[in-house]
């Protein structure tokens, strides 16, 4: 089986779209945090301003040394053997995004609705990062359900060591 | 996914003594992809279908069929 030096294009294309997702995740809290400075003492924002500052940092760590390993090995593979999008984790990726904007009409739609004295009180600017830290939560959410739901029901692998291709 | 494939990769495995990573480097694909077809969570497009079939040496309805 491969090793983590060794690993096939397909691999490396599932543990990028695991690191994205991961980061997505980590920019909606960051955006979270952004808000929630429009909000507070500036005594609070200055610790959520440090707070922002450190998943920034994290973002970075998490995905740098992915997306070059990724990118240089994508470099040296022909097209057609790259374009890993048959695979598990890019259609839970697209569907995944699909659940995000779905999210997003209804949230927009109920905050037209219900909420919009509330951020009328505050910000356009206030309402966009909520708005855009809720879609970006349920994107990484919805894929992180998707794949790791149920996912013991998915060993392997008595069978090895015999192969023959 | 909401539709349904039964499928014999595991058979198939068996009888070639195979394991799902290895079928995954040879089809081109990650071992969850093949794990998740295998235990039905995910239905594969018609090329990885084509291309599991064409390892194994048989037709493609041998691996994959429609629930009775």
């Amino acid at each position: 089986m491969n090793n983590k030096n060794t690993l096939s294009m397909a691999e490396e294309t599932d543990r990028f779209l695991k690191r994205v997702a991961l980061v997505t995740f980590l920019v909606s809290v960051a955006f979270v945090f952004r808000a929630g400075r429009l909000m507070v003492d500036p005594d609070i924002a200055g610790y959520l301003r440090i707070g922002q500052v450190v998943f920034g940092l994290s973002i970075l760590f998490i995905l740098l040394p992915t997306a070059l390993r990724y990118s240089r090995k994508r470099s040296g593979c022909p097209k057609e053997a790259c374009n890993n999008i048959d695979g598990y984790m890019y259609q839970m990726f697209q569907k995944a995004g699909f659940t995000a904007f779905k999210f997003g009409f209804i949230f927009f739609s109920m905050i037209d609705i219900f909420l919009v004295d509330f951020f009328e009180a505050y910000s356009v600017e206030l309402l966009l990062r909520v708005g855009v830290s809720a879609l970006l939560g349920a994107f990484s959410i919805s894929f992180f359900r998707l794949v790791y739901a149920d996912s013991e029901d998915e060993l392997d692998d008595e069978f090895g060591g015999g192969a023959e291709a | 996914m909401s539709a349904e494939l039964d499928n014999r990769i595991r058979v198939f495995r068996a009888e070639h003594r195979i394991s799902q990573g290895e079928l995954a480097d040879i089809i081109g694909v990650s071992r969850k992809t093949i794990s998740t077809i295998e235990v039905g969570k995910f239905v594969p497009s018609t090329i990885i279908a084509l291309k599991i079939a064409k390892h194994f040496g048989v037709p493609v309805e041998e691996v994959f069929s429609l629930p009775q």
